[in-house]
Protein backbone atom coordinates (compact mmCIF):
# COMPACT_ATOMS: atom_id res chain seq x y z
CA UNK A 1 0.00 0.00 0.00
CA UNK A 2 1.43 3.62 -0.94
CA UNK A 3 0.82 6.07 1.73
CA UNK A 4 0.96 9.66 1.29
CA UNK A 5 0.01 12.60 3.71
CA UNK A 6 -1.80 14.46 0.94
CA UNK A 7 -3.46 13.94 -2.36
CA UNK A 8 -1.61 14.94 -5.48
CA UNK A 9 -1.83 14.52 -9.42
CA UNK A 10 -0.39 11.15 -10.62
CA UNK A 11 0.48 10.11 -14.33
CA UNK A 12 -0.28 6.00 -13.32
CA UNK A 13 -3.12 4.41 -14.79
CA UNK A 14 -6.74 4.88 -12.18
CA UNK A 15 -6.53 2.09 -9.60
CA UNK A 16 -9.70 1.05 -6.93
CA UNK A 17 -6.67 -0.02 -4.55
CA UNK A 18 -7.25 1.68 -1.05
CA UNK A 19 -4.79 4.18 -0.78
CA UNK A 20 -5.52 6.59 2.60
CA UNK A 21 -4.24 10.03 2.80
CA UNK A 22 -2.37 10.21 6.55
CA UNK A 23 -2.94 14.52 6.18
CA UNK A 24 -6.95 13.85 5.92
CA UNK A 25 -7.08 11.73 8.83
CA UNK A 26 -5.26 13.92 10.92
CA UNK A 27 -7.54 16.79 10.09
CA UNK A 28 -10.37 14.94 11.20
CA UNK A 29 -8.73 13.66 14.27
CA UNK A 30 -7.63 17.67 14.91
CA UNK A 31 -11.32 18.36 14.33
CA UNK A 32 -12.59 16.08 16.96
CA UNK A 33 -10.17 16.75 19.45
CA UNK A 34 -10.96 20.53 19.10
CA UNK A 35 -14.98 19.50 19.69
CA UNK A 36 -13.73 17.07 22.11
CA UNK A 37 -11.88 20.60 24.18
CA UNK A 38 -15.21 22.66 23.86
CA UNK A 39 -16.99 19.86 25.47
CA UNK A 40 -14.49 19.82 28.39
CA UNK A 41 -13.91 23.62 28.55
CA UNK A 42 -18.29 23.85 28.59
CA UNK A 43 -18.82 21.04 30.90
CA UNK A 44 -20.80 18.01 30.53
CA UNK A 45 -23.81 18.61 28.44
CA UNK A 46 -23.09 22.22 28.04
CA UNK A 47 -22.30 22.04 23.80
CA UNK A 48 -24.22 19.12 22.38
CA UNK A 49 -26.73 21.34 20.62
CA UNK A 50 -24.54 21.82 16.99
CA UNK A 51 -22.94 18.37 17.61
CA UNK A 52 -24.56 16.65 14.87
CA UNK A 53 -23.62 19.35 12.34
CA UNK A 54 -20.36 19.44 13.80
CA UNK A 55 -20.02 15.51 13.28
CA UNK A 56 -21.40 16.19 9.83
CA UNK A 57 -18.91 18.58 9.08
CA UNK A 58 -15.51 16.43 10.21
CA UNK A 59 -17.44 13.56 7.85
CA UNK A 60 -17.74 16.02 4.50
CA UNK A 61 -14.21 17.20 5.65
CA UNK A 62 -12.74 13.64 5.02
CA UNK A 63 -14.68 12.27 2.68
CA UNK A 64 -13.78 14.59 0.32
CA UNK A 65 -10.04 14.57 1.12
CA UNK A 66 -9.34 11.09 1.41
CA UNK A 67 -9.03 8.41 -1.05
CA UNK A 68 -11.25 8.09 -3.44
CA UNK A 69 -12.57 11.37 -4.23
CA UNK A 70 -9.47 13.17 -3.08
CA UNK A 71 -7.02 11.05 -5.29
CA UNK A 72 -9.87 11.22 -8.39
CA UNK A 73 -10.12 15.39 -7.96
CA UNK A 74 -6.42 15.75 -7.16
CA UNK A 75 -5.39 14.46 -10.78
CA UNK A 76 -8.01 12.45 -13.05
CA UNK A 77 -11.44 13.64 -13.06
CA UNK A 78 -12.25 17.68 -12.89
CA UNK A 79 -15.65 16.92 -12.13
CA UNK A 80 -14.35 15.02 -8.87
CA UNK A 81 -12.26 18.14 -8.43
CA UNK A 82 -14.77 20.32 -8.45
CA UNK A 83 -17.18 18.30 -6.26
CA UNK A 84 -14.25 18.41 -3.58
CA UNK A 85 -14.61 22.16 -4.48
CA UNK A 86 -18.35 22.12 -3.34
CA UNK A 87 -17.92 20.06 -0.15
CA UNK A 88 -14.75 22.14 0.94
CA UNK A 89 -15.17 25.51 0.07
CA UNK A 90 -19.20 25.73 0.53
CA UNK A 91 -20.57 22.39 2.56
CA UNK A 92 -18.19 22.10 5.15
CA UNK A 93 -17.15 25.09 6.11
CA UNK A 94 -21.16 25.87 6.76
CA UNK A 95 -21.46 22.79 8.80
CA UNK A 96 -18.45 23.85 10.98
CA UNK A 97 -20.09 26.82 11.27
CA UNK A 98 -23.50 25.91 12.18
CA UNK A 99 -21.56 23.27 14.53
CA UNK A 100 -20.02 25.62 16.91
CA UNK A 101 -21.69 25.68 20.40
CA UNK A 102 -23.52 28.89 21.23
CA UNK A 103 -20.64 28.92 24.14
CA UNK A 104 -17.80 29.24 22.37
CA UNK A 105 -19.23 32.22 20.24
CA UNK A 106 -19.82 33.92 23.75
CA UNK A 107 -16.14 32.66 24.86
CA UNK A 108 -14.66 34.57 21.65
CA UNK A 109 -16.84 37.62 22.07
CA UNK A 110 -15.56 38.19 25.66
CA UNK A 111 -12.13 39.22 25.12
CA UNK A 112 -11.81 42.47 22.97
CA UNK A 113 -9.22 40.75 20.50
CA UNK A 114 -11.36 37.93 19.82
CA UNK A 115 -14.72 40.48 19.39
CA UNK A 116 -12.36 42.78 17.19
CA UNK A 117 -11.24 39.68 14.80
CA UNK A 118 -14.45 37.95 14.63
CA UNK A 119 -16.11 41.25 13.76
CA UNK A 120 -13.66 41.88 11.53
CA UNK A 121 -13.55 38.86 9.69
CA UNK A 122 -17.71 38.94 9.87
CA UNK A 123 -18.01 42.07 7.47
CA UNK A 124 -20.13 40.64 4.35
CA UNK A 125 -18.03 42.75 2.26
CA UNK A 126 -14.40 40.81 3.66
CA UNK A 127 -16.51 37.22 3.28
CA UNK A 128 -17.43 37.99 -0.27
CA UNK A 129 -14.09 39.70 -1.73
CA UNK A 130 -11.95 37.39 0.03
CA UNK A 131 -14.12 33.91 -0.98
CA UNK A 132 -14.00 35.52 -4.43
CA UNK A 133 -10.32 36.02 -4.56
CA UNK A 134 -9.56 32.32 -3.54
CA UNK A 135 -12.18 30.92 -5.79
CA UNK A 136 -10.74 32.65 -9.14
CA UNK A 137 -7.43 32.62 -7.83
CA UNK A 138 -6.99 28.69 -7.19
CA UNK A 139 -8.95 28.03 -10.87
CA UNK A 140 -5.96 29.90 -12.37
CA UNK A 141 -5.46 26.78 -14.96
CA UNK A 142 -1.66 27.73 -14.80
CA UNK A 143 -1.66 27.77 -11.16
CA UNK A 144 -3.79 25.31 -10.46
CA UNK A 145 -2.26 22.62 -12.96
CA UNK A 146 1.77 23.43 -11.04
CA UNK A 147 -0.15 23.29 -7.80
CA UNK A 148 -1.63 19.92 -8.18
CA UNK A 149 1.75 18.04 -8.59
CA UNK A 150 3.03 18.82 -5.03
CA UNK A 151 1.00 17.63 -2.06
CA UNK A 152 2.15 20.60 -0.30
CA UNK A 153 0.87 22.37 -3.25
CA UNK A 154 -2.54 20.40 -3.43
CA UNK A 155 -3.07 20.77 0.27
CA UNK A 156 -2.73 24.68 0.63
CA UNK A 157 -5.97 24.39 -2.42
CA UNK A 158 -8.17 22.09 -0.09
CA UNK A 159 -7.43 24.12 2.80
CA UNK A 160 -7.78 27.92 1.34
CA UNK A 161 -11.43 26.42 -0.37
CA UNK A 162 -12.18 25.81 3.45
CA UNK A 163 -10.88 28.95 4.83
CA UNK A 164 -12.98 30.94 1.60
CA UNK A 165 -16.11 29.02 2.79
CA UNK A 166 -15.55 30.25 6.60
CA UNK A 167 -15.05 33.47 5.29
CA UNK A 168 -18.41 33.14 2.82
CA UNK A 169 -20.49 32.05 5.42
CA UNK A 170 -19.30 33.93 8.77
CA UNK A 171 -21.63 37.03 7.76
CA UNK A 172 -24.78 34.42 7.74
CA UNK A 173 -23.53 31.59 10.17
CA UNK A 174 -22.18 33.20 13.24
CA UNK A 175 -23.90 34.35 16.41
CA UNK A 176 -25.24 37.23 17.09
CA UNK A 177 -24.25 39.91 17.17
CA UNK A 178 -22.01 39.07 14.80
CA UNK A 179 -24.03 37.69 12.05
CA UNK A 180 -26.14 40.22 9.33
CA UNK A 181 -29.64 40.88 10.54
CA UNK A 182 -31.81 38.47 8.44
CA UNK A 183 -33.08 40.49 5.71
CA UNK A 184 -29.38 41.53 4.89
CA UNK A 185 -28.30 37.67 4.69
CA UNK A 186 -31.37 37.14 1.84
CA UNK A 187 -29.00 39.69 -0.36
CA UNK A 188 -25.49 38.34 1.06
CA UNK A 189 -26.79 35.09 -0.23
CA UNK A 190 -27.77 36.17 -3.97
CA UNK A 191 -24.96 37.92 -4.36
CA UNK A 192 -22.28 35.46 -2.97
CA UNK A 193 -24.13 33.13 -6.15
CA UNK A 194 -22.25 35.67 -8.69
CA UNK A 195 -18.60 34.65 -8.28
CA UNK A 196 -19.25 31.01 -9.04
CA UNK A 197 -20.65 32.57 -12.05
CA UNK A 198 -16.56 33.30 -13.61
CA UNK A 199 -15.03 29.24 -12.97
CA UNK A 200 -18.25 28.18 -14.11
CA UNK A 201 -18.59 30.06 -17.41
CA UNK A 202 -15.19 29.10 -18.13
CA UNK A 203 -15.42 25.72 -17.82
CA UNK A 204 -18.56 25.23 -19.38
CA UNK A 205 -17.98 27.34 -23.16
CA UNK A 206 -14.19 27.13 -23.21
CA UNK A 207 -13.29 25.53 -26.68
CA UNK A 208 -10.40 23.10 -25.15
CA UNK A 209 -9.90 21.37 -21.75
CA UNK A 210 -8.33 23.74 -19.47
CA UNK A 211 -6.06 22.39 -17.19
CA UNK A 212 -3.24 20.47 -18.10
CA UNK A 213 -3.56 18.10 -15.65
CA UNK A 214 -6.85 16.74 -16.37
CA UNK A 215 -6.16 16.79 -19.92
CA UNK A 216 -3.30 15.12 -19.94
CA UNK A 217 -4.65 12.10 -17.07
CA UNK A 218 -4.98 8.38 -17.83
CA UNK A 219 -8.98 8.86 -18.68
CA UNK A 220 -11.37 6.73 -16.54
CA UNK A 221 -14.28 5.32 -17.87
CA UNK A 222 -13.96 6.61 -21.27
CA UNK A 223 -14.90 10.16 -19.83
CA UNK A 224 -12.87 12.51 -22.45
CA UNK A 225 -11.38 15.74 -21.17
CA UNK A 226 -13.95 17.99 -22.62
CA UNK A 227 -16.82 15.80 -21.27
CA UNK A 228 -15.41 15.87 -17.60
CA UNK A 229 -14.98 20.11 -18.14
CA UNK A 230 -18.45 20.53 -19.00
CA UNK A 231 -19.59 18.03 -16.17
CA UNK A 232 -17.64 20.71 -13.89
CA UNK A 233 -18.71 23.24 -14.98
CA UNK A 234 -22.09 22.49 -14.70
CA UNK A 235 -21.29 20.94 -10.65
CA UNK A 236 -19.77 24.20 -10.19
CA UNK A 237 -22.69 26.55 -11.37
CA UNK A 238 -25.75 24.35 -10.45
CA UNK A 239 -24.08 22.55 -7.56
CA UNK A 240 -23.27 26.27 -5.57
CA UNK A 241 -26.65 27.41 -6.55
CA UNK A 242 -28.39 24.40 -5.00
CA UNK A 243 -26.23 25.13 -1.97
CA UNK A 244 -26.92 29.03 -1.75
CA UNK A 245 -30.49 28.49 -2.43
CA UNK A 246 -30.98 26.39 0.61
CA UNK A 247 -29.40 28.73 2.74
CA UNK A 248 -31.06 31.50 1.03
CA UNK A 249 -34.66 30.02 1.42
CA UNK A 250 -34.07 29.24 4.73
CA UNK A 251 -33.17 33.17 5.59
CA UNK A 252 -36.13 34.49 3.43
CA UNK A 253 -38.72 32.31 5.72
CA UNK A 254 -37.53 33.12 8.69
CA UNK A 255 -37.54 36.67 6.80
CA UNK A 256 -41.05 36.56 6.49
CA UNK A 257 -41.81 34.98 10.00
CA UNK A 258 -39.71 37.86 11.78
CA UNK A 259 -41.91 40.79 9.38
CA UNK B 1 -19.09 33.46 -31.82
CA UNK B 2 -15.81 32.83 -30.58
CA UNK B 3 -15.10 29.75 -32.81
CA UNK B 4 -16.47 30.95 -35.98
CA UNK B 5 -13.82 33.98 -35.21
CA UNK B 6 -11.23 31.60 -34.64
CA UNK B 7 -12.37 30.08 -38.12
CA UNK B 8 -12.59 33.38 -39.59
CA UNK B 9 -8.73 33.79 -38.43
CA UNK B 10 -7.29 30.49 -39.66
CA UNK B 11 -8.93 30.84 -43.46
CA UNK B 12 -7.27 34.52 -42.91
CA UNK B 13 -4.02 33.09 -41.98
CA UNK B 14 -4.12 30.38 -44.36
CA UNK B 15 -4.97 32.80 -47.01
CA UNK B 16 -2.30 35.51 -46.11
CA UNK B 17 0.53 32.27 -46.04
CA UNK B 18 -0.78 31.60 -49.48
CA UNK B 19 -0.61 35.10 -50.60
CA UNK B 20 3.00 35.57 -49.50
CA UNK B 21 3.85 31.99 -50.91
CA UNK B 22 5.81 31.47 -47.37
CA UNK B 23 6.03 28.70 -45.16
CA UNK B 24 5.01 29.62 -41.35
CA UNK B 25 8.30 30.06 -38.87
CA UNK B 26 9.49 26.86 -37.82
CA UNK B 27 9.12 29.16 -34.54
CA UNK B 28 5.72 29.10 -34.60
CA UNK B 29 5.22 25.67 -34.10
CA UNK B 30 4.44 24.34 -30.73
CA UNK B 31 5.91 21.19 -31.46
CA UNK B 32 9.23 20.33 -31.11
CA UNK B 33 10.19 21.36 -34.90
CA UNK B 34 12.29 19.12 -37.12
CA UNK B 35 15.25 21.34 -39.16
CA UNK B 36 16.11 20.31 -41.67
CA UNK B 37 12.52 18.65 -42.49
CA UNK B 38 13.35 14.98 -43.28
CA UNK B 39 11.52 13.11 -45.96
CA UNK B 40 8.57 11.15 -45.69
CA UNK B 41 9.41 7.33 -44.99
CA UNK B 42 8.11 4.73 -47.79
CA UNK B 43 6.96 1.42 -45.76
CA UNK B 44 4.21 -1.02 -46.78
CA UNK B 45 2.18 -2.37 -43.70
CA UNK B 46 -1.70 -3.70 -43.90
CA UNK B 47 -5.02 -1.94 -42.98
CA UNK B 48 -7.59 -3.41 -40.67
CA UNK B 49 -9.54 -4.46 -43.86
CA UNK B 50 -6.09 -6.62 -44.93
CA UNK B 51 -5.19 -4.01 -47.79
CA UNK B 52 -2.13 -2.89 -48.20
CA UNK B 53 -0.73 0.14 -47.48
CA UNK B 54 2.31 1.98 -48.90
CA UNK B 55 2.30 4.73 -46.44
CA UNK B 56 3.86 7.20 -48.67
CA UNK B 57 1.97 6.92 -51.52
CA UNK B 58 -1.33 6.40 -49.89
CA UNK B 59 -0.82 9.99 -48.07
CA UNK B 60 0.47 11.82 -50.39
CA UNK B 61 -0.97 15.51 -50.39
CA UNK B 62 -2.22 14.99 -47.19
CA UNK B 63 -0.83 16.15 -43.15
CA UNK B 64 -0.53 12.81 -42.23
CA UNK B 65 0.20 12.87 -37.98
CA UNK B 66 2.11 9.08 -37.64
CA UNK B 67 1.71 7.42 -34.29
CA UNK B 68 3.20 3.72 -33.21
CA UNK B 69 0.90 2.55 -30.39
CA UNK B 70 -0.82 -0.15 -29.08
CA UNK B 71 -4.65 -0.16 -27.84
CA UNK B 72 -4.03 -1.74 -24.29
CA UNK B 73 -1.91 1.19 -23.55
CA UNK B 74 -3.04 2.69 -20.65
CA UNK B 75 -2.18 6.81 -21.02
CA UNK B 76 -0.05 8.04 -24.02
CA UNK B 77 -1.78 6.69 -27.00
CA UNK B 78 -5.29 6.93 -25.87
CA UNK B 79 -4.46 10.41 -24.81
CA UNK B 80 -2.95 10.99 -28.22
CA UNK B 81 -6.04 9.85 -30.16
CA UNK B 82 -8.49 11.43 -28.09
CA UNK B 83 -6.82 14.93 -28.67
CA UNK B 84 -6.03 15.07 -32.07
CA UNK B 85 -9.64 14.00 -32.69
CA UNK B 86 -11.19 16.86 -30.43
CA UNK B 87 -9.25 18.99 -32.45
CA UNK B 88 -10.19 17.46 -35.62
CA UNK B 89 -13.65 17.50 -35.06
CA UNK B 90 -13.33 21.43 -33.94
CA UNK B 91 -11.62 22.51 -37.23
CA UNK B 92 -13.57 23.37 -40.76
CA UNK B 93 -14.50 20.12 -42.82
CA UNK B 94 -12.45 21.88 -45.81
CA UNK B 95 -9.26 21.40 -43.55
CA UNK B 96 -9.65 18.52 -41.63
CA UNK B 97 -10.22 16.42 -44.63
CA UNK B 98 -7.05 17.49 -46.00
CA UNK B 99 -5.51 15.03 -42.52
CA UNK B 100 -4.99 11.86 -42.07
CA UNK B 101 -4.24 9.99 -38.62
CA UNK B 102 -2.21 6.79 -39.10
CA UNK B 103 -1.88 4.49 -35.83
CA UNK B 104 0.35 1.77 -36.35
CA UNK B 105 -0.08 -0.77 -34.03
CA UNK B 106 3.24 -2.09 -31.77
CA UNK B 107 1.29 -5.28 -30.31
CA UNK B 108 0.06 -7.09 -33.17
CA UNK B 109 -0.40 -10.07 -31.11
CA UNK B 110 -3.05 -8.40 -29.05
CA UNK B 111 -4.39 -5.91 -31.61
CA UNK B 112 -6.18 -7.76 -34.36
CA UNK B 113 -7.39 -5.84 -37.09
CA UNK B 114 -10.64 -5.70 -35.69
CA UNK B 115 -9.82 -4.99 -31.93
CA UNK B 116 -7.62 -2.18 -33.84
CA UNK B 117 -10.28 -0.77 -35.53
CA UNK B 118 -13.06 -0.99 -33.38
CA UNK B 119 -10.90 1.06 -31.14
CA UNK B 120 -9.86 3.61 -33.60
CA UNK B 121 -13.16 3.99 -34.38
CA UNK B 122 -14.07 5.09 -30.87
CA UNK B 123 -11.92 8.00 -31.49
CA UNK B 124 -12.56 8.61 -35.07
CA UNK B 125 -13.77 6.25 -37.89
CA UNK B 126 -11.83 7.58 -40.21
CA UNK B 127 -8.57 6.94 -38.27
CA UNK B 128 -6.47 4.51 -40.27
CA UNK B 129 -4.96 1.69 -38.50
CA UNK B 130 -2.13 -0.67 -39.61
CA UNK B 131 -0.81 -4.04 -38.48
CA UNK B 132 1.87 -6.36 -39.74
CA UNK B 133 4.40 -8.95 -38.13
CA UNK B 134 6.87 -7.49 -35.87
CA UNK B 135 9.43 -7.32 -38.52
CA UNK B 136 7.46 -5.39 -40.50
CA UNK B 137 6.67 -2.74 -37.89
CA UNK B 138 9.99 -2.80 -36.37
CA UNK B 139 11.16 -1.64 -40.38
CA UNK B 140 8.30 0.91 -40.52
CA UNK B 141 9.59 2.79 -37.10
CA UNK B 142 13.33 2.71 -38.25
CA UNK B 143 12.29 3.95 -40.96
CA UNK B 144 10.31 6.71 -39.14
CA UNK B 145 13.08 7.47 -37.36
CA UNK B 146 11.80 6.63 -34.16
CA UNK B 147 13.35 3.56 -31.38
CA UNK B 148 11.94 -0.37 -32.39
CA UNK B 149 9.06 -0.74 -29.93
CA UNK B 150 9.86 -3.39 -27.00
CA UNK B 151 7.27 -5.97 -25.29
CA UNK B 152 7.61 -6.78 -21.83
CA UNK B 153 5.67 -9.05 -19.39
CA UNK B 154 5.47 -7.46 -16.03
CA UNK B 155 5.82 -8.89 -12.76
CA UNK B 156 1.47 -8.93 -12.13
CA UNK B 157 1.58 -10.89 -15.78
CA UNK B 158 0.08 -8.07 -17.54
CA UNK B 159 1.93 -7.13 -21.00
CA UNK B 160 3.44 -3.40 -21.73
CA UNK B 161 4.57 -2.40 -24.35
CA UNK B 162 7.63 0.06 -24.76
CA UNK B 163 6.83 2.38 -27.53
CA UNK B 164 7.74 6.43 -28.38
CA UNK B 165 5.69 8.89 -27.39
CA UNK B 166 5.84 11.21 -30.04
CA UNK B 167 3.72 12.10 -33.05
CA UNK B 168 5.35 12.78 -36.28
CA UNK B 169 3.51 15.15 -38.39
CA UNK B 170 4.12 14.90 -42.14
CA UNK B 171 3.15 18.19 -44.53
CA UNK B 172 1.40 17.77 -47.61
CA UNK B 173 4.63 17.59 -49.04
CA UNK B 174 5.93 14.69 -47.99
CA UNK B 175 8.21 15.79 -45.61
CA UNK B 176 8.35 15.62 -41.71
CA UNK B 177 8.24 18.67 -39.80
CA UNK B 178 7.54 18.59 -36.49
CA UNK B 179 6.87 16.25 -33.72
CA UNK B 180 4.44 15.77 -30.77
CA UNK B 181 5.78 14.65 -27.97
CA UNK B 182 3.30 12.86 -24.67
CA UNK B 183 2.41 16.53 -22.93
CA UNK B 184 0.34 17.68 -26.44
CA UNK B 185 -2.76 19.07 -25.48
CA UNK B 186 -5.59 20.18 -27.57
CA UNK B 187 -4.86 24.01 -28.03
CA UNK B 188 -1.05 23.14 -29.26
CA UNK B 189 -2.58 20.80 -32.17
CA UNK B 190 -5.69 23.72 -32.49
CA UNK B 191 -2.73 25.77 -33.17
CA UNK B 192 -0.64 23.84 -35.15
CA UNK B 193 -2.74 22.02 -37.46
CA UNK B 194 -3.37 24.76 -39.72
CA UNK B 195 0.16 25.78 -40.13
CA UNK B 196 1.12 22.50 -40.60
CA UNK B 197 -1.72 22.33 -43.44
CA UNK B 198 -0.38 25.46 -44.72
CA UNK B 199 3.74 24.61 -44.97
CA UNK B 200 4.36 22.78 -48.27
CA UNK B 201 8.08 24.20 -47.40
CA UNK B 202 7.72 26.34 -50.24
Amino acid sequence: MNATWWCVASDAPWSWQWRPYAGAWAIAVALLGLRAAWEWRSGPGQARGALAWFLLAVVSVWAATDWPVAALGAGYLLSIHTLQYLVLGLIAPALLLLGVPGEVWNRCLVTSRGRALLTGLARPGVGLLGFTVILVITHVPALLDWMMTSPGGSFAVDMSWLAAGLLLWLPVLAASPLALPVNARVGYLAAAAVPHAIPAAFLLFSDYPLYRVFELAPRIAGIDAATDQQIAGAVMNFGSMLVLLAAFSVAFFRMAREA
Amino acid sequence: MIRRARGVAVVLGLATAACLDRAPSPAAYRGAVIDPPVPKPDFTLYTTAGRPFPFRRETDGFLTLLFFGYTHCPDVCPLHMANISAVLHKMQPSLSAHVKVVFVTTDPERDSPGRLRAWLAGFDPAFIGLTGDTVAIGGAERAAGVPVSLRQRLPDGSVAVGHAATVIAYTPDNRERVQYPFGTRQEDWAHDLPLLLADSGR
